[in-house]
């Protein structure tokens, strides 16, 4: 797979599962989806930057923030894992290819698309990995556990995983 | 994050708070004190600005400065010398006035940049998305309702870096930087976005965006104004005020941040009001209840912009909480007054030297600083009276005066004005720095009398304008008063101790500006006499919510209870006057004005009696109808002097009736305002239930405490009770004044500058004045010589003769300002003498012209002040002239001087000497002494003290007493070869 190709993959899975993400968790941001989406791959430390300080004149409300760069940053992080999984199993290693692949591991795409070679399910240990990712990713975003705990669960829920 | 079940928890512990049937004040209908805040905070950075100037000034013309003073006082004292140094002090006036305008403009410069920074900072953006044209619609309606003319802009940003809506920009051009969740939640929560939306509406309305970063901006800009003189102290080779300096400057930014940040919290319970108020309560509480919690450690409360969840949840069901004053609103608001006063009177005396009004200076920063006080404290207490009123509750008035105590307090010690000056403040006399928080918290007692008295008509009235207009005159005037009160007498008792400082109580204080104040305050506190409301029902812009509860009616049933004892005090008054005056019977002549003294103490005493118990009586609203009374019933009491005066065959003059009505005016208003503080601070049980009974009997008793109280006071206050020396010097002319010495007045007190200075002082000062004097004294020999011209002639003649060069010389005298301690010390007493020989003259012509023993007795009075004051002018100019002499410049200044007060050319560093010396003339002759109206054995000894012989000549004089000393021939002051003779005319009496 060459860079470039690989780049769009990425970006694309990575739309893909942080929108499956914000639609469960908070489908009032899928209006911003894209503008945070397109501010996020030019510049993800930007966007992930946290405030600092009170503003004079604020309002003061606490917990109030988009869940959709959270949930691209940490579906950046589980799509890379999985394209490694299947970069290392498939001899096609075309762009197309692989996005088909690992689409076909979120159980909603895997339901609405013809299995081209019909991959195997996450593995359990690869599944605790996703979840030891999402866990990391939502620790250094600074997420709370509560949060994190929920992101984790809902992403492992959209994996075509081992029973 | 915190769980919903705290919130619960915070919202039910708040609800068991509110009582369920409760009146809901609607507390933005009355103004928020906060805007006055900004501006105390703003004023007092700003100062600090002009004394970034001074020092600049100091630094760029060092030396070049030197060398300018050293060749205006090289001058002709009397005329170019003066003129000279006003040039000189224009100079730095305009270095400080730079210092404001660079602090002011940089701000400005600060609010227009901000926008741009905290754009960038947060990656704002305007609010493009095509999805959300509803919720800039929305914003435009919530605008209209909010009375806006223009709808800020809506930025936000995609990043994280948004979390919390806040509004920023520049006037006419706002924004509201909304986090896009908010925006995405409008469908599902459209109160949040609305809650939201008309806070910062709220915060646009009410100025809070200009104020807040304008005082964020100028804070930026003086904070590294402030920081130049320690990076170049520290790289500069004097480091000596290092450390003076720094912790001023840490303090004022410490304070300043600390002040900005409650003000913001307060700003945010306000615009939370605001929000439920335009929407509805159930959704202000709602988007309220999803903020920040309330830290647990109250110290990190005080570092926050916002106050914590519980606390605003809190004011929102009981908006009269955010009514309530504070310890830290009163501390602050004194903090920064008394900080700026100094600098602002140091300005104001450069800049005025020139046109030799320097007087007005502690005046008008006086009015300003009261100005300043009034809308903040004062305005503070009476929106907390109108509340409390509103909903039948009451406040604690003792932490805002403590407040206001320590605020002075830390404010005075604190400012710049006196950094390098030892003592605190620049005093040599500790105790002078409680005099002004001592006033203004007593002040500030009867100012929420009088808030609360205007308070209590506002059901009369349809809007609150009339009412806290009211209330901010007569508490910036009395604010105003009191500082100006506290100021002078403190450098009254720095100056010349505390026998001046009584003195100046009967002889400084009851000026006719003083009474017309007085007067303004009356006139202001008069409405609510009138406009007294029946029990009727609340107005309805003053609570939420129908129906209005009744207004609760007054403790006691109407005014004409305090004007019954209001005459009751006064003829008490009256009656004690003239008792005391059977009982000891008529005065002599000297001790005619120590008569007058204590009559008019005695009906002062019956204004301060009737104002202890009005205000004990019925602490709500008493107040005002007392201010109105206590000089009225003074005014009463103080007629029994026009009435002995007539009874005895005195003729009846305009003269008397004017000086007795505004000495009983003034004195009667200024011990007022002590005892109505006692008053509404001590809650007597006999008080609880005012009656009419009770309170004539309370004004009754009062009246007669006070007076024995007035009696004793007058005894111990009289000139000559107290043993330690003093040089006394009268109000209107005091010669010096605090500024900033930035710490090289030690220096500058070398024993070879003290000789030079001394020197040089002898030379171009001491003589010609007295060479100047002699002339003055000559023609009023010359005057007296004249047998009988009659009282007008002879009055004009003093006053076109005497006292038109006394006073030239007076004020030429006043605008010297010598270098070191010793010598300014020296100068001081000197002036004094002039100052008080002035007086006498005048009120000798005064005595003359309106035909008034009163008047002649207090310029005998005048005289003998005069004399004394002379008699310490000789011996410090002798003792200049051993300073002078080498080989004795190595004495020290003597121990007993009383004055060790900071001058505004203690900044100048020693001068060269270049002028060749002249005194050395003055060793071979002795200048005349002073014996005027002295008895004939103590001007012998005065005589043959400086080595001078005399003989007497006995004359007729209706004036001086049988035996005492008329004039002297030649006149005194005259320099004279030692062992001259010297005529003493001796007076026989009116012959």
């Amino acid at each position: 797979m060459t860079g470039d190709a690989s780049a769009v993959t990425s970006d694309q899975l990575t739309m893909d599962l942080a929108r499956l993400i914000v639609e469960d968790l908070a489908a009032d941001e899928c209006e911003v989806f894209e503008d945070v989406a397109a501010d996020f791959f030019a510049d993800p430390v930007s966007v992930l930057r946290p405030a600092k300080g009170e503003e004079p004149l604020g309002f003061g409300l606490e917990g109030i923030a988009l869940i959709t760069p959270f949930a691209l940053a940490i579906a950046r992080e589980v799509v890379t894992f999985l394209l490694s999984t299947v970069t290392q199993t498939a001899q096609d290693q075309t762009g197309q290819f692989v996005l088909r692949i690992v689409r076909q591991r979120l159980r909603r795409y895997r339901q609405g698309e013809a299995a081209d070679t019909d991959p195997a399910p996450l593995t359990a240990g690869q599944s605790q990995y996703v979840r030891t990712v999402v866990r990391d990713s939502a620790h250094r975003l600074g997420l709370t556990a509560e949060v994190a705990t929920t992101l984790e669960e809902h992403i492992i829920s959209q994996l075509h995983t081992e029973q | 994050m915190t769980g919903p079940g705290s919130v619960a928890d915070e919202q039910a512990s708040v609800a068991a708070d509110v009582p369920s049937q409760r009146v809901r004040p609607r507390v933005l209908a009355l103004p928020a004190p906060t805007t006055s805040l900004f501006l105390v905070l703003v004023g007092g950075l700003l100062t600090a600005g002009a004394f970034a100037g001074a020092w600049l000034h100091l630094m760029l013309n060092r030396s070049s400065w030197s060398a300018a003073l050293s060749r205006c006082t090289d001058r002709d004292w009397a005329g170019a010398s003066g003129r000279c140094i006003a040039r000189l002090e224009a100079a730095r006036a305009w270095y400080m006035a730079a210092g404001i305008a660079i602090g002011l403009i940089g701000g400005f410069l600060v609010l227009l940049v901000l926008p741009h920074l905290i754009e960038r900072r947060h990656r704002l953006k305007p609010l493009s998305n095509p999805r959300m044209v509803d919720v800039v619609a929305r914003l435009d309606e919530l605008t209209v309702q909010a009375g806006l003319r223009r709808a800020p802009t809506l930025v936000t940003t995609t990043g994280r870096t948004l979390t919390d809506p806040f509004s920023y920009g520049i006037p006419g051009r706002y924004r509201i930087a909304l986090p896009l969740k908010i925006a995405t939640l409008r469908k599902r929560d459209p109160a949040l976005l609305d809650a939201v939306l008309r806070h910062e509406l709220a915060h646009i309305r009410s100025g809070d965006v200009t104020l807040a970063w304008l005082a964020a901006g100028i804070g930026f800009v003086v904070a590294g104004i402030l920081a130049v003189p320690i990076v170049a102290s520290l790289f500069g080779q004097d480091r000596s005020l290092v450390v003076d300096y720094t912790w001023r400057a840490l303090l004022l930014l410490g304070v300043v941040g600390l002040t900005q940040r409650t003000l913001l919290r307060i700003r945010e319970h306000e615009a939370d009001l605001a929000t439920a108020s335009a929407g509805t309560l159930d959704s202000a509480t709602v988007a309220v209840a999803r903020t920040r919690p309330t830290p647990a450690a109250r110290w990190r409360r005080a570092f926050r912009t916002h106050p914590g969840r519980a606390e605003r949840l809190n004011v929102l069901n009981q908006p009269e909480r955010v009514s309530i004053p504070t310890f830290t609103g009163g501390l602050t608001a004194a903090f920064f007054v008394l900080l700026a006063a100094p600098l602002a009177h140091d300005l104001l005396t450069s800049a005025l030297l020139t046109s030799r009004t320097t007087s007005l200076a502690w005046p008008i920063v006086a009015a300003c600083a009261g100005a300043f006080l009034g809308g903040s404290v004062g305005v503070t207490l009476w929106r907390a009276a109108a509340v409390a009123r509103v909903c039948g509750t009451s406040f604690r008035l003792a932490p805002v005066v403590c407040g206001v105590g320590v605020g002075a307090l830390l404010g005075q010690t604190a400012s710049l004005a006196y950094t390098g000056l030892a003592g605190p403040a620049g005093l040599a006399h500790i105790h002078g720095l409680l005099l002004a928080p001592l006033a203004l918290m007593i002040a500030t007692v009867p100012v929420a009398g009088l808030a609360a008295a205007l308070a209590d008509v506002l059901p009369r009235l349809h809007h609150s304008r009339q009412s806290w207009i009211a209330c901010m005159l007569t508490s910036s005037t009395g604010f105003g008063l009191a500082l100006w009160a506290a100021m002078t007498a403190q450098l009254l008792l720095d100056l010349s101790g505390r026998d001046a400082a009584g003195r100046w109580l009967f002889s400084g204080l009851p000026s006719w500006s003083f009474v017309l104040s007085c007067v303004v305050i009356m006139v202001a506190a008069a409405p609510s006499l009138r406009a007294a409301p029946s029990a009727g029902p609340i107005s309805a812009w003053l609570v939420d919510g129908t129906p209005s509860p009744p207004w609760p009616p007054r403790p006691v049933r109407s005014t004409a209870d305090v004007g019954l004892a209001c005459a009751l005090a006064g003829l008490t008054g009256a009656v004690i006057i003239v008792m005391v005056r059977l009982v000891a019977g008529p005065s002599s002549d000297t001790g005619a004005l120590q008569r007058f003294q204590l009559y008019i103490w005695i009906a002062a005493a019956t204004g301060a009696a009737l104002a202890l118990a009005a205000t004990a009586a019925a602490p709500h609203w008493a107040m005002a109808p007392a201010v109105l009374a206590a000089p009225a019933s003074a005014l009463i009491a103080a007629s029994a002097i026009i009435g002995i005066n007539s009874a005895v065959g005195n003729p009846l003059t305009f003269s008397l009736i004017e000086q007795t009505a505004r000495h009983a005016i003034a004195l009667g208003a200024a011990l007022a305002v002590p005892a109505a503080a006692l008053g509404l601070s001590v809650r007597w049980r006999a008080a609880r239930a005012a009656t009419r009974p009770k309170l004539l009997a309370m004004a009754l008793g009062c009246t007669l405490l006070t007076s024995l109280i007035a009696m004793t006071a007058n005894a111990a206050l009289r000139p000559g009770n107290e043993s330690r020396s003093s040089t006394p010097v009268a109000a209107t002319a005091l010669p010096v004044t605090p500024t900033p010495s930035l710490g090289t007045q030690s220096a500058l007190d070398d024993e070879a500058t003290v000789a030079e200075d001394a020197r040089k002082y002898l030379q171009h000062v001491a003589v010609p004045m007295i060479q100047r004097y002699a002339e003055i004294v000559q023609a009023l020999n010359a005057m007296l010589a004249d047998a009988d011209p009659g009282p007008s002639a002879r009055a004009s003649t003093i006053r076109t003769s005497i006292l038109a060069p006394l006073v030239r010389l007076r004020d030429e005298m006043i605008a010297v300002t010598p270098v070191t301690t010793p010598v300014r010390q020296v100068h001081a007493t000197c002036t004094a003498a002039l100052v008080a020989t002035a007086e006498q003259q005048d009120l000798w012509a005064a005595s003359l012209e309106r035909d008034a023993p009163q008047l002649l007795a207090q310029s005998k009075e005048h005289g003998d002040e005069a004399q004394r004051q002379w008699d310490a002018c000789d011996r410090g100019l002798q003792l200049l002239q051993q300073y002078s002499t080498p080989g004795q410049s190595g004495t020290t200044p003597p121990a007993s001087s009383p004055t060790h007060l900071p001058t505004r050319h203690a900044t100048t560093p020693p001068k060269p000497t270049t002028a060749p010396r002249s005194a050395s003339a003055a060793q071979q002759t002795v200048a005349v002494p002073n014996v005027g109206a002295n008895p004939l054995a103590t001007a012998t000894q005065k005589l043959a003290a400086v080595g001078l012989r005399w003989n007497v000549v006995n004359v007729a004089d209706a004036v001086i007493p049988a035996g005492a000393v008329v004039r002297t021939t030649p006149a005194a002051w005259s320099v004279v070869p030692k062992g001259s003779t010297v005529t003493l005319y001796v007076s026989t009496g009116a012959g």
